[in-house]
């Protein structure tokens, strides 16, 4: 039975781009349908369309019905009679009001819709907050929203989607926002709350990963039109359009048995020993007062040989981004050491520092922040030349070089960044640090804020560029799948320590540490039967608050393994902080790893 | 819509300036010329807006005013945001304790009731000594947002590269801090004209700013107000709305021309 | 959250003290109470004048160090001297004080809620006649001198009081000398309150209109108003109880900060409107020289601000639960 039909829907935003042109769709009940494009393709405009809910200005053409009811063309008053009663929506931001208690956000979502007490709609959503795994739910329910941490705001989101039992839910990018791990736990709690309520689900995403294991049918979209729909199985193994081939074949997926290759003996290039940053944290906007201390980095040590890769992972928050900033200020670390081509940074004074500057060099994650908005590309790829003292003469002839280089067109040097994509802007960061010839490339996250495409093209010419300029880099990622491409070794970051490091290859064959084993099963696989066969460990719980210091092992709040242990094992977690142990090209910081490391 | 406001604002701008400092060649009396055959008259075509008690002029003295109280208030604000802008880059630049002093004593100024000191310190001068005295109280509100915005900028990814580039500090404030803090700092200044100018007219209306027999446009309404005659009051007062309003709103236009996106990159 | 207000009300503390130290120490320099007395008629001879001056702790023939010490002792002790007429400074001070709050606490009030509400209701409409209309009002109303408006608003009354034959409105005064009977007294004095009252309400209701216009729009588009709408909510509703109680918490900080200016506000409306209070006895005791008046009002005038600023931190805590568990923690 269809629950929801949109027949040939158009969509004009003011100013006259047409976001959506002649869109037409049916949700049966209970169905999952997944629609998945790249940015612009217009999934979320199809989204707001439907609730009614577009910007001022937008006008839409068509026909959305609802159990065959007409939606478009409805007053506000007409539609919010619909809106979170029988067609609800989660947005990729949880965005809840921050003034009111979750619990009174919740209640006012059941009794807006039906005349129920005060009391009794209070206690409906304990009950919705327990249902999507909140602990405590009816403390929690007088909690404000800036006590949740992101995953847990998207349950409450989840919590207020289904309070009134809709029939349809729209999931907008609902996971885009959060780490893989939260990610998975946010996936499940949506498919518990379908299956408690009925519903259909539309999820939009872009990552084909999310859809494989979750959507029963699948539409992909394209600059506001449908390429094709199908059962997600065939869309899968026989797209018939060859955009979804090529989005299929962007994703980067781990796999492939990759012999283990012996460590080059190369000299070291980086090396970090029992570095350490702390950050005071102040609290209040009027007085700032230190309320604690973040450990964002708390003694890590790694290094890294000429024309490696090393990758650092972890969830948002575990010091991956600090460690690669203290490296790049090339100066005394709070505490521990670094070492940039056999110099101690802490030894540097300036003159020797900026010479020091030309070896290591930053691409950062964001490329619309990291381009000086007023500067045309020329001038942000000449900007180290002249820093550096390259005469006037030779600038322009090397920055055509450069752009060249990293695939960009001479006419580009004239444009401002907003003129170009967020691959493109991309590359122009990258042809800024390579300017001076570096030996060192640090990444943070450079791809990570570009479409599937464009991702793909980015990890293919920094790996041209390393292959071709014997580069080293220390590239930070979240994204395992990326990591595993690109990577030679990997660094598993976790609450500003590393929990385990190895060869690419070893390390995602056979993870030591529970935690890394848990990073690996939350990335979902774009495959269907694969996915959805999979069995998988999840880690229980949020990341614990940095501030709090913890006895033993931090990871133990969390760990799948610890709660299993006899309890004269657990007692070594909770009074023993495990350290990664001396030094080889595979350690683990964990009493108790998953595989024994050292004894091949 | 909102650019048009500022174009509005604009275009009465340049009437009011080209009325101040045009109107007197080709009116026929002197601002401090004296009409002994017309007291407090009607206007006509000999005196275009009528006379004073006294027998002066009160078109050319309207725009003696007016002269003078766009002086004092360009000035004025021109001076205010040139300290806000050094006081405020410095203090988020460079923080620590050199931005809790600066900090500290913009605090100070903000507690002592401006009208205060300003009545204190400016009665007796010459018109010029006004404006030091105005600039002084008006500079601490925008040398805040300054520091906040230099201190976020610092953060920027885009003031982060230049500075891993191995820029040098004051190189980046010039090259990619102050071209954001331009936009800011030009809407703040043409906004602060007018806060200058109703500041100027208030005290010299309270007889503590330009005295006799010096004219502004404050003194023009204190000395018809209550009078009989509402010709010269009236000429000056909204001969001083016309230019607060047009300076209000180029500044606002502005900061729609010079900042779309208030919040954003 | 005690410990935090104490040390935020002892930051402040030195910041008034200082301040109120500063005028006293300007007043006294610039100021020339001698010229006063030496241009009265007769002209009292000069010994007459050094022993008054000398005896109300203004005379400039002592050193400043030494006038400031015998002030600050005094000022310790609650005493603020006496005027030059020998009056004390203290009774004339509270007595002062309670004619301009009584003018300058409804004017604000009013004007700031009008304006809050307005504002928001502008936003709301954004585009359409009203904001337009309230718009151009406010920007007009922010282009008027107070001095002018007042001028306006008593030509106003005064036609209208002439077209209706009665004298609906007075302004001179607090009261019409000699009305008789306390209630007749009672309206008489409500009267003469409602152009004041209605200048500062005007003023007030501009600034607070445009403050928060421009903080509705910026949660207009708000996430979190789009979820509370998708929720169910109507718009109007979804912006008054998650849109508006958001956009007032930046509005605490304006309104303290006016508040704490709430004294002096109403120095030109005092003066215009011939009510005797803090604002009109300021610029009367400048004109004169009243070296001990003017101190003494601009220390009431920086102690205003010093529990305005604590207001403003526990509102802003009851407001806002981010603020809240920032000082519970």
């Amino acid at each position: 039975m269809t629950v929801l039909r949109v027949t040939d829907l158009e969509v004009g935003y003011a100013g006259g781009a047409r976001a959506v042109r002649g869109v037409s769709v049916t949700v049966g009940a209970g169905e999952v349908l997944g629609i998945v494009g790249e940015s612009g393709a217009g999934k979320t405009a199809l989204a707001l369309a439907v609730m009614g809910l577009l910007p001022g200005g937008a006008t839409v053409a068509g026909s959305v019905r609802l159990h065959d009811e007409e939606l478009v063309g409805r007053s506000d008053a007409e539609l919010s009679r619909v809106r979170g009663k029988d067609l609800a929506m989660v947005f990729q931001e949880p965005a809840l009001t921050p003034v009111h208690t979750v619990g009174d956000q919740i209640a006012e979502t059941v009794r807006v819709h039906c005349g129920v007490t005060r009391a009794a709609a209070r206690a409906r959503a304990a009950e919705l907050l327990d249902l999507v795994g909140i602990p405590g739910a009816a403390r929690r329910a007088r909690a404000y929203p800036h006590e949740f941490s992101g995953g847990m705001r998207q349950r409450v989101m989840i919590a207020m989607a289904i309070a009134n039992e809709p029939s349809v839910i729209l999931a907008d990018e609902p996971t885009a926002a959060l780490d893989v791990t939260v990610q998975a736990r946010v996936l499940d709690v949506l498919r518990a709350a379908k299956e408690a309520v009925g519903a259909a689900i539309v999820l939009i995403t872009h990552d084909l990963g999310v859809i494989a294991g979750f959507a029963d049918r699948v539409m992909v979209m394209r600059g506001g039109k449908v390429v094709e729909t199908g059962p997600v199985e065939q869309i899968y193994r026989e797209p018939r359009a060859a955009y979804t081939a090529g989005l299929l074949r962007s994703i980067p997926r781990i796999g492939g048995a990759d012999a283990p290759r012996p460590r080059p003996e190369r000299p070291v290039v980086l090396r970090v020993d029992g570095l350490v940053r702390h950050h005071p944290v102040l609290k209040g906007t009027l007085v700032r007062r230190r309320a604690g201390t973040v450990r964002a980095v708390d003694g890590i040590g790694f290094d890294v040989r000429e024309g490696e890769t090393l990758a650092l992972v972890g969830e948002s928050g575990c010091g991956k981004t600090t460690a690669l900033m203290e490296i790049l200020r090339l100066s005394r670390p709070q505490e521990g050491r670094v070492v940039v081509l056999g110099q101690d940074t802490a030894s540097l004074n300036a003159a020797r520092r900026k010479a020091l500057r030309r070896d290591v060099q930053v691409v950062f994650q964001d490329p619309a922040a990291s381009l000086n908005p007023r500067m045309r590309v020329a001038g942000i790829v000449a900007e180290p030349l002249t820093t550096h003292g390259v005469p006037a003469s030779l600038i322009k002839g090397r920055v055509g070089e450069l752009l060249e280089q990293v695939g960009l067109k001479t006419e580009h040097a004239r444009r401002y960044p907003h003129e170009l994509s967020g691959g493109q802007r991309q590359r122009v960061g990258i042809a800024r640090a390579l300017a001076l010839e570096p030996r060192i490339l640090l990444l943070d996250e450079p791809v990570a804020a570009l479409d599937g495409s464009a991702q793909a093209a980015v990890i293919a010419l920094l790996e041209g560029l390393r292959e071709r300029l014997g580069l080293t880099y220390l590239f930070v990622a979240h994204d395992l799948a990326v990591v595993h491409r690109i990577a030679d070794r990997v660094a598993v970051m976790h609450m500003g320590r590393i929990v385990e490091i190895g060869p690419v290859g070893d390390l995602y064959r056979a993870p030591a540490h529970p935690y890394t084993r848990a990073l690996l099963d939350a990335v979902p696989v774009p495959d269907p039967l694969l996915e959805r066969g999979r069995r998988r460990v999840l880690l229980r719980g949020d990341t614990p608050d940095p501030m709090t210091p913890v006895r033993g092992c931090r990871f133990r709040s969390r760990c799948p393994r610890y709660p299993m242990l006899p309890a004269a094992d657990g007692r070594l977690c909770e009074e023993q902080d495990p350290s990664p142990g001396r030094e080889t090209d595979r350690l683990v910081a964990c009493h108790h790893p998953l595989v024994t490391i050292g004894a091949e | 819509m909102r650019t048009r406001r500022g174009a509005a604002g604009a275009v009465l701008l340049v009437l009011v300036f080209l009325l101040a400092f045009a109107g007197p060649l080709v009116s026929p009396w002197g601002w401090d010329e004296t009409d002994f055959t017309a007291f407090r008259q009607e206007p006509s075509a000999r005196h275009w807006l009528g006379t004073t008690q006294s027998g002066r002029d009160v078109f050319a003295l309207t725009l003696r005013g007016a002269r003078r109280s766009l002086a004092i208030g360009l000035l004025a604000a021109v001076l205010s945001t040139g300290v806000a802008a050094v006081i405020g880059t410095a203090a988020g630049f460079a923080g620590g304790a050199l931005d809790r002093a600066l900090m500290w004593g913009a605090d100070l100024l903000l507690v002592l009731p401006p009208f205060l000191v300003v009545a204190l310190l400016a009665p007796g001068g010459a018109w010029p000594m006004l404006v030091p005295v105005l600039a002084a109280f008006m500079w601490m509100l925008t040398a805040k947002v300054v520091r906040a915005m230099t201190r976020s900028l610092r953060e920027r990814e885009y003031v982060l590269a230049a500075r891993f580039l191995g820029v040098s500090g004051p190189r980046v404030i010039v090259r990619h801090v102050s071209p954001r803090l331009a936009s800011l700092l030009a809407v703040d200044a043409s906004l602060t004209v007018g806060v200058a100018i109703i500041a100027e007219g208030g005290l010299s209306y309270l007889g503590l700013g330009v005295r006799p027999p010096d004219v502004s446009l404050g003194t023009l309404v204190a000395e018809g107000h209550g009078a009989a005659a509402t010709w010269p009051a009236g000429a000056a007062a909204g001969l001083l709305v016309l230019i607060v309003l047009a300076v209000n709103l180029l500044g606002d236009g502005l900061r729609d021309v010079l900042d779309p996106l208030r919040d954003g990159r | 959250m005690a410990g935090f207000l104490v040390r935020r009300l002892v930051g402040r503390g030195v910041l008034v003290v200082l301040a109120g130290s500063l005028a006293y120490l300007l007043a006294a320099g610039v100021l020339d109470p001698r010229a006063e007395f030496e241009g009265r008629a007769p002209r009292p001879p000069e010994a007459v004048v050094e022993a008054r001056l000398s005896a109300l702790n203004l005379s400039d023939r002592v050193p400043l160090a030494s006038r400031y010490r015998i002030w600050a002792r005094g000022v310790l002790h609650g005493d603020f001297g006496r005027t030059q007429e020998g009056e004390p400074v203290n009774a004339e001070l509270w007595r002062r004080l309670g004619v301009s709050l009584r003018l300058s606490v409804p004017g604000s009030v009013i004007g700031s809620v009008l304006g809050v509400l307005l504002g928001a209701y502008a936003a709301v409409r954004r585009g359409q006649g009203a904001d337009r209309v309230i718009t151009a009002g406010s920007y007009l109303l922010l282009a008027v001198p107070v001095f002018v408006l007042a001028a306006l608003l008593q030509m106003a009354a005064a036609t209208a009081n002439d077209a209706m034959g009665v004298r609906v409105f007075a302004w001179v005064g607090e009261s019409t000398p000699g009305e008789p009977g306390a209630f007749r007294g009672l309206v008489d004095q409500a009267r003469h309150l409602v152009l004041p009252t209605a200048t500062i309400a005007l003023a007030q209701f501009a600034l607070y209109c445009r403050y928060q216009r421009g903080l509705m729009l910026d949660v207009l588009h708000a996430d979190f108003v789009r979820t509370a709408r998708a929720r169910g909510l109507r718009r109007r509703r979804a912006l008054l109880r998650h849109g508006l109680r958001t956009a007032l918490i930046p509005m605490i900080t304006y309104f303290s900060y006016a508040s704490g200016l709430l004294v002096l506000s109403g120095v030109f409306t005092e003066k215009i409107f011939g009510r005797h209070g803090l604002g009109e006895w300021l610029v009367d005791s400048i004109t004169r020289g009243d070296v001990n008046a003017v101190a003494a009002i601009e220390c009431a005038a920086a102690c205003a601000v010093l529990p305005a600023g604590l207001v403003s931190d526990v509102l802003s805590g009851l407001l806002d639960p981010r603020l809240r568990a920032g000082a519970a923690a």
